[in-house]
């Protein structure tokens, strides 16, 4: 290898992952393999594990870039940009889907995110508070004390169900999943929008209040 | 823009909908016997009514292909109580639409490309709804389009749909499970064409083509390369669906002239083309302030087998009516009467089809016709009706009727309901595939 890049180590990585089925036995054996010296490994990545979450924040990255250079995403209203984001973001894990069945095999360990979930947790916050921040001025989501800055906690929940929902779907040209975007968003927006529980919520508090008075 | 919230799909949701309807349509008639004990004068109507808002409801929330079930009932009148078909005709028009970012990602995923990497303009928001889809306008150089695009899923939901629907037309229409079985798999094949864009395309392309010479009538040129399985793209046609251009007053002439036009259509269709256009309702048709008609959805086309053709088509000929031996030949031979029945059912059946076949035939029996005459609609709701609570073929319970002429039928019925709201009188008759049928019927008793 001439000159040893980041983007050159990542694909390497995932072309003998394929190829394989399985991680390289060490990071000696694979440094070799691709004919690298094991320390040019280290200037760039630590360990096997950063290779994959430094994958999985370039994926995200590139989806949020290219949703930001998109006019029509623009024009969207929060609850469309969200759900746009997802389906770009499946659209995108679609080119990928044997690699993130791969990662997401490899995990052993119980863990209710789905692989590679928890190094793109902060990017997706970041993200999300934007679209929540303007759900706040278009009015589609209401303003709570307390709950409102668990909505994007919230929504990455929903996110790594959709995720982990297309991983196992099995419908032809994953329809299913768009489904499922479709109405877990709706749902998510109908929840944070008002509701009648905030409502029922006003109600209790002027009953309260004419008893008080 | 109020989006659809939520799209009910699993099975088990759907059947919990049908249920819900179910339990709710036995609640209409305990409150319509409580109200009757207190005002016995209450009638009939008004529980149809409550009972047609819960199914329609119902259905309308499904959307896809129960949608069109409802649609296809609604097309029936002549079997349902006139709520009913009222409620349905609404069914004809508006679902909610789908996201605009699902509309992208079908474009993503079916052409590759984006709607305005294909396009120069493109509404996100829906123009139209169709039963099993939603239409966009284009802009691509000078000319405008119609693009539509298919909601997700929907093959796979229409069998599980209509599983759901069976129960309930078991109860209304009283057949066995067998005989409902024949008409289903007509109905599921068709909708399941439906859902194949390709398909239309050919089909639209080849129709329309065939039908250009039809003076008056306008179809839409189709653009393979900007289509897919899931969108459809097509000219943009002028023009305004059925009610609204009533709204505008047009002349008597106007409006007979379009109803010339459709019936000229048609009969091309059933005589020469033995292909027909099977989804006649207000929302395929655009009509133009000179009576001009843009015909549009080619998804549901039914092809004529030939000898159902032979049988359907003399059932209907005077000439053929008049030889009692020959009807009863004709009758068993589409499967109104089965070999199998016992005289006094033989009769009842056979004075009740032979009353239904004058009555429909009755356009085709002079050479002019008025359709506006809502009498003449009234009797066939009230032969629909009267046929549907006659206790001998209600407690019949077997499916009477080749499974050919439930389309053929709903293509009537739509045309000749099309043609009432359009108050026109349209020269009709018969042609020259009268003479041929004849020919062949009376011949064939002539050496028999």
């Amino acid at each position: 290898m001439a000159k040893v890049t980041s983007s050159k180590i990542v694909q390497a990585y995932i072309d003998q992952l394929l190829e394989v089925g399985r991680r390289p036995s060490s990071v000696y054996q694979f440094a070799k393999s691709i004919k690298i010296k094991e320390e040019e490994f280290y200037d760039h990545f630590s360990s096997f594990d950063a290779i994959e979450a430094g994958w999985m924040s370039t994926l995200f990255e590139s989806v949020t870039e290219e949703l930001a250079a998109d006019e029509v995403f623009q024009a969207y209203s929060a609850r469309e940009k969200y759900m746009a984001f997802l389906y770009a973001w499946v659209e995108k894990c679609r080119g990928n889907r044997s690699f993130l069945l791969l990662l997401s095999e490899k995990s052993m360990m119980p863990n209710p995110l789905p692989a590679g979930f928890s190094s793109i947790k902060k990017h997706f916050r970041d993200f999300a508070d934007s679209i929540v921040r303007e759900g706040f001025d278009t009015q589609e989501v209401k303003q709570r004390p307390l709950l409102s800055d668990r909505y994007a906690d919230a929504m990455f929940l929903q996110f790594a169900f959709v995720h982990s929902f297309w991983l196992k779907d099995s419908s032809k040209g994953f329809e299913k999943t768009d489904m499922a975007i479709e109405k877990s968003v709706h749902l998510a927006f109908d929840l944070m929008g008002q509701s009648a529980f905030d409502s029922a919520l006003e109600f209790g508090k002027f009953l309260f209040q004419q008893k008080r008075a | 823009m109020k989006y659809q919230d939520k799209i009910a799909t699993s099975r088990l949701d759907r059947t919990m909908k049908f249920i819900g309807t179910g339990a709710k349509i036995g609640g209409n008639y305990l409150k319509h016997y409580a109200k009757k004990t207190v005002n016995p004068s209450l009638d009939i109507e008004e529980l149809h009514r409550d009972n047609a808002e819960d199914i329609y409801s119902t259905l309308s929330s499904l959307k896809g292909s129960a949608l069109k079930v409802a649609q296809m009932l609604s097309m029936d009148k002549a079997v349902l109580p006139k709520a009913y078909s009222d409620k349905f005709t609404m069914a004809q028009y508006q679902a909610p639409p789908l996201s605009a970012p699902l509309v992208v990602q079908t474009f993503v995923k079916s052409l590759g490309k984006k709607p305005l990497e294909i396009f120069d303009e493109f509404s996100l928001n829906a123009k139209n709804a169709a039963s099993i889809g939603q239409v966009h306008e284009a802009r691509l150089g000078d000319k405008k389009l119609a693009v539509k695009v298919q909601y997700p899923g929907i093959a796979e939901s229409i069998q599980s749909d209509l599983r759901m629907v069976k129960p309930i037309a078991l109860r209304m229409f009283n057949l066995s499970e067998k005989d409902l079985q024949k008409y289903i798999q007509e109905v599921e094949g068709k909708l399941l064409e439906e859902t194949d864009y390709i398909l239309e395309l050919r089909r639209s392309k080849e129709i329309s083509e065939a039908c250009a010479g039809i003076e008056g009538l306008e179809f839409a040129k189709y653009y393979p390369e900007l289509s897919s399985n899931k969108v459809l793209t097509m000219d943009w046609l002028e023009g305004k669906h059925l009610d609204e251009f009533l709204k505008d007053e047009p002349s008597q002439e106007v409006k007979n002239r379009a109803g010339q036009r459709l019936w000229d259509f048609y009969n091309f269709q059933m005589h020469e083309l033995r292909a027909v256009h099977a989804d006649p309702h207000p929302g395929n048709f655009l009509l133009q302030a000179d009576g001009k008609v843009g015909v549009i959805d080619f998804g549901c086309v039914k092809e004529i087998p030939e000898d159902f053709y032979y049988d359907y088509f003399a059932l209907i000929l005077p000439s053929i009516q008049a030889e009692p031996a020959l009807l009863e030949q004709v009758m068993e031979r589409i499967e109104m009467l089965f070999p199998t029945d016992n005289a006094a059912t033989r009769t009842v059946f056979k004075e009740a089809f032979g009353k239904m076949t004058r009555l429909l035939a009755l356009p085709f029996a002079s050479p002019e016709f008025y359709f506006g005459n809502d009498a003449y609609m009234n009797e066939i709701y009230a032969m629909g009706e009267e046929i549907s609570t006659n206790p001998v073929i209600r407690s019949s319970g077997d499916g009477r009727g080749s499974r050919h002429m439930l389309y053929i039928n709903r293509t009537y019925f739509g045309l000749y309901s099309l043609l009432n709201q359009l108050d026109a009188t349209v020269q009709t008759g018969t042609g020259s595939w009268a003479a041929e049928i004849e020919a062949r019927f009376l011949t064939e008793i002539a050496e028999a």
